[in-house]
């Protein structure tokens, strides 16, 4: 199976001397295409710091990663915008929405950005998998924190790109409004083959992935395909056991 | 799209920016179209001659009565004139007005003015004056002249504004001719009339035609336009640095404000050009509807503008600017100009957020300074401490320029170095306050301390009013000391009593008299001098009486360095021209020590008789009288335009006009600068504090209390506008230092350094109130709607 990201070696370390914190300490991990990856551990693990490594949006001090087939330390600043806008979607837990704009506009954005046409049937097409097309013409201040997110994540998807990126989509969610969200990621994943990358620390989100990956201390420690949640979550509490 | 609809959402912190640019293009206008009209204009009463013959500059001797008849009379066998008419003007005021000028009656027919009512003057009694004076045909008005005052009879009434003689008295009275008017028959060409006049005078004088007649207005209204162009572009300096200091400020603060924003906006794809230009858009969307506001606001503001400048005397009389379009649309593309010079760097920095900010929770400012506002911080620095010390006494005008200048530059470099100098300055004002029991000391502290880029915004406003207001008022008292302390150098020794000119410009022979023989006053007029290099030089000469100093009517007395620059050696005989253009030859005379320097005022010494036989126009500045009190000389004064005062009053009068500007300078550039500022600190408290609204939610769960977080907030603004007013103080203190030390090395006396701290606390008070105002209240508002849950 072609991988859609690949990390080799990559370490980052914050600061330097006596402060230096390793985030990441020589991973290698690939993920492949039309997977759903959950990317576990407890906090402090480095999980957030692997994924913004892998979408371009931090670099590692050491290593290097290969995204869509490109060495990403081979680009500049531009270049690598470019590349992050028509290859990668970007949910965060929260603040994923500019206020100023209306849903439709914030998801038309990185089309607007990449000067593409945006097409209206395109739009709506998103907007209508995220089941949000009633709320198209709203800010972002008349939607509730799972509308937000789904909306977050049809922009994610209007590029249609290589691969998504979800640092903790459901943290500020409500149970049932989480399903719904992790359902939506689930489908996307199904039906179009869509590759999403999800971090969390929730093992019934987990639960949605094919494949978890475990990390502590910046490591990777755990790798194989998704059990239930009671399994995910004994084996997190072994890991946390572990360390103290 | 996304410039656009992030103006009109977010369209409250753009208001700030938008009054400020706003303003400063209105401002800009009204100044640009009242300095367009503000040029030397053709003086009305040459309307009917298109053709003038001048003597030249007021440095140059005037025609002689010989030589100016003989010179009318040829003038008038050139093919084209209808008639030559000479122009006698000489000093007269009616008693109760400001109007000083009487002219003779065949200046008229140059004005084309024709009798309304009555008849031309008869007799030396006689006047015809303008209706503009509102008084009747057979009256009678008492006019004050060089001799004294005396009763005319009104004969006539003509248009507008002006006093006719007879010619006889007119010719009398005027010392010397300096114009010539010709009326010119209806088919002649005014261009080969004025060349074949200019032949006829062959270098002694000029024929001026059309438009170059305006050379030609008078000296009051040309003093007047250099005051108030003065005035003029020292406003419009200021108007364009605080509009791109608030501009800046404000884009600078919205950046830090909208970090989270601009992270989002990255991490989903824009480029950093995409978020530069996004930035210049909204700059652009916010300039040219605020340029354009501003530019229709200078339309009603020029003409009241003009109607106090006018007041003021700092324009011609008679001064109504037109509104021109193209300096309305040059204003409106200034302020554009100035919105996006006022983002450019904010831009910059929005480029280089990266994506992770999005992320970010906390408001820290990691680097805030980078190399580029170290450097311009300490060029500004050392450029305005330069200018504060380098500012050589060279008139008061130019020594509040340059103090102006000198605290721009200043408050530039601060506020560039900010960062690097609020921290320490903040821990020293803030350490007592963590020491107290309580969070809102520690609170206040670590939350300056943390967002310096937001503290130094909010202090940077209140550093430019308290730093300009200080300056401006410490310059003006400074200054005041100083001309003081020169004055009464001179004038105690001379008279406890001085007699000054009260709503004249002089005082009169029958005022001089009045005052007595215990009195002491020189009678000031001009004499020309030939250089050895062929230059006339105007020479201010103080005619004294005998009991003063003993000169013959032959003799002229010099100051030694004078002396040297005229190559005059004593004993030796010199020919001048006085006052009325006649030659006359003189011996010279050094002065010795027995009469002080005063006397001297301009350097050369007459016999007073001489100077009154040549000079039917002169008048005498002031009278030191010793022996008697104020009082008593001031009962034989009466209706004679004198006023009896002290040495100390004299000392002033010697600037008194320049007093009246400097007070009107003042007015206008505290005043700009506190109306401004006050939109920049409500303006960035406003954005600052919205913007905590979390902060607000947090401080709510671990157990503040509504009024402990405005509490809070109010300290907060408090200390920040504490900084900012000291940091002002400190530049202020640099400047006026400056300035009293130029001024010492001038004046050769100390000059201390004065501040004017009632004004200075009410500004500071004022900004203090504003402060407060603009973050505890939108504070408390915010707290009442704000979630628990912390979103």
């Amino acid at each position: 199976m072609e991988e859609a990201v690949q990390l080799w070696g990559a370490s980052r370390v914050y600061g330097s001397g006596e402060g230096a914190v390793r985030a990441l300490d020589n991973v290698t991990v690939g993920l492949g295409r039309g997977t759903f990856t959950a990317v576990m551990g407890p906090s402090g693990s480095g999980k957030s710091t692997l994924l913004q490594c892998a979408a371009g949006l931090d670099r590692p001090t050491e290593g290097k990663v290969v995204l869509a087939n490109v060495d990403l330390e081979t680009l500049n600043e531009h270049k690598l915008t470019l590349l992050r806008r028509s290859r990668v979607g970007f949910v965060f837990q929260s603040f994923n929405l500019l206020p100023a704009l209306t849903a439709e506009q914030n998801v038309a954005l990185p089309l607007r950005l990449a000067r593409r046409r945006v097409k209206g049937d395109e739009l709506r097409a998103v907007l209508h998998e995220v089941g949000l097309t009633d709320r198209a013409k709203h800010r972002p201040s008349e939607l509730s924190g799972g509308q937000q997110q789904r909306v977050a994540i049809a922009r994610a998807l209007v590029t249609k790109p290589d691969v998504v990126f979800a640092d903790e989509p459901t943290g500020a969610l409500d149970t049932r409004t989480s399903r719904e969200v992790l359902g939506l990621l689930r489908g996307i994943v199904d039906r179009h083959g869509q590759t999403v990358v999800m971090v969390t620390h929730d093992p019934l989100a987990a639960a949605f992935a094919d494949r978890v990956i475990f990390l502590a201390d910046g490591r990777v420690v755990g790798d194989g395909s998704a059990e239930s949640a009671q399994e995910i979550a004994r084996h997190m509490a072994h890991l946390e056991e572990g360390e103290a | 799209m996304l410039a656009l609809a992030t103006l009109r959402s977010r369209w409250g912190g753009f208001a700030g920016t938008f009054v400020a640019l706003a303003l400063g293009v209105g401002l800009i206008a009204t100044v640009a179209q009242v300095m367009l009209a503000n040029v030397a204009r053709v003086p009305e009463r040459y309307s009917q001659a298109p053709v003038v013959v001048h003597s030249g500059s007021s440095s140059l001797p005037p025609f002689s009565r010989e030589r100016a008849e003989s010179l009318r009379a040829e003038l008038g066998k050139i093919t084209g004139v209808a008639a030559a008419v000479t122009e006698h003007t000489f000093y007269a005021q009616p008693v109760g007005t400001e109007f000083v000028e009487g002219l003779g009656w065949s200046s008229a027919f140059l004005a084309g003015e024709g009798l309304l009512a009555g008849e031309e003057p008869a007799g030396d009694g006689d006047v015809v004056v303008g209706e503009g004076f509102g008084w009747k045909p057979g009256s009678t008005v008492t006019i004050l002249t060089a001799g004294g005052p005396s009763g005319y009879h009104i004969k006539g009434i003509v248009k507008g504004k002006a006093i006719y003689f007879s010619d006889a008295l007119a010719r009398r009275s005027a010392p010397g001719v300096r114009a010539i008017g010709l009326a010119l028959a209806p088919d002649a060409d005014p261009h080969a009339v004025e060349e074949a006049a200019e032949s006829l005078l062959s270098g002694q004088g000029r024929a001026l035609a059309g438009g170059e007649r305006a050379a030609l207005e008078s000296e009051s209204d040309a003093s007047r336009r250099s005051d108030g162009s003065i005035l003029l572009g020292t406003m419009a300096s200021i108007a364009a640095f605080v509009s791109i200091f608030v501009v800046a400020s404000t884009f600078a603060l919205s950046v830090a404000q909208r970090r989270r924003e601009l992270g989002l906006l990255r991490a989903v794809g824009a480029t950093p050009r995409q978020v530069r230009r996004m930035m210049f858009g909204e700059a652009l969307g916010v300039g040219v509807v605020a340029s354009a506001c501003g530019a229709l606001l200078a339309i009603p503001l020029t003409p009241a503008f003009a109607a106090m400048l006018e007041r003021a005397q700092l324009v011609a009389q008679g001064f109504s600017p037109v509104v021109r379009g193209w300096a309305l649309a040059a204003a409106a593309a200034a302020g554009l100009i100035v919105a996006l010079a006022g983002v450019w760097s904010a831009s910059r920095r929005a480029g280089r957020v990266s994506p992770l900010e999005a992320l970010r929770e906390a408001a820290v400012d990691r680097r805030p300074m980078t190399a580029g506002r170290w450097g311009f911080g300490v060029l500004f620095g050392l450029g305005g401490l330069g200018l504060a010390f380098g500012s050589a006494a060279s008139g008061p005008s130019a020594v509040l320029s340059a103090a102006a200048f000198a605290a721009m530059a200043l408050i530039v470099g601060l506020t560039l170095l900010a960062p690097v100098i609020i921290p320490p300055i903040a821990h020293a004002v803030a350490w007592p306050l963590s020491r107290l029991r309580g969070a809102t000391g520690l609170l206040v502290r670590e939350n300056m301390l943390v967002a310096v880029r937001r503290t130094a915004s909010t202090a940077a406003p209140v550093l430019v009013t308290v730093g300009f207001a200080a300056v401006v008022t410490g310059v003006i008292a400074t200054f005041g000391v100083a001309v003081r302390e020169d004055g009464t150098m001179d004038a105690r020794p001379r008279g406890e009593v001085v007699v000054l000119p009260d709503g004249t410009p002089g005082l009169s022979d029958a005022a001089v008299a009045a005052v007595g023989s215990g009195g002491e006053g020189s009678l000031m007029s001009t004499i020309y001098a030939t250089l050895g290099n062929g230059q006339v030089w105007p020479v201010e000469v103080a005619g004294v009486r005998p009991d003063i100093f003993v000169l013959a009517p032959d003799e002229i007395a010099i100051a030694g360095g004078y002396a040297g620059a005229l190559n005059w050696k004593p004993g030796e005989s010199v020919e001048v021209v006085l006052a009325d253009g006649e030659r006359k030859s003189l011996r010279v005379k050094e002065i010795t020590d027995d009469i002080d320097d005063d006397a001297l005022a301009g350097g050369a010494v007459l016999a007073r008789s001489v100077v009154r036989e040549h000079d039917g126009n002169a008048l005498t500045d002031a009278v030191f009288v010793r022996g008697e009190g104020a009082g008593a000389v001031q009962a034989r004064l009466g209706g004679l335009g004198a006023v009896a005062s002290d040495p100390e009053t004299y000392a002033r009068a010697r600037v008194v006009r320049e007093e009246r500007l400097i007070r009107l300078v003042v007015l206008v550039m505290v005043g700009l600068s506190l109306a401004y500022t006050a939109i920049a600190i409500a303006n960035t408290l406003l954005i600052a504090t919205t913007a905590r609204v979390r902060d607000f939610a947090v401080l709510r769960l671990a157990g503040a209390t509504n009024g402990q977080v405005a509490a809070m907030v109010a300290a907060e603004a408090g200390v920040v506008v504490g900084i900012g007013a000291a940091l002002g103080l400190v530049v202020a203190l640099v400047a006026v230092g400056g300035v009293a030390w130029a001024l010492t090395r001038d004046i050769g006396v100390s000059i201390p350094l004065e501040m004017d701290w009632p004004v200075m606390g009410i500004v500071f008070g004022a900004c203090l109130l504003l402060a407060l105002a603009a973050s505890v209240v939108p504070a408390r508002l915010s707290l009442r709607t704000v979630h628990l849950s912390g979103e």
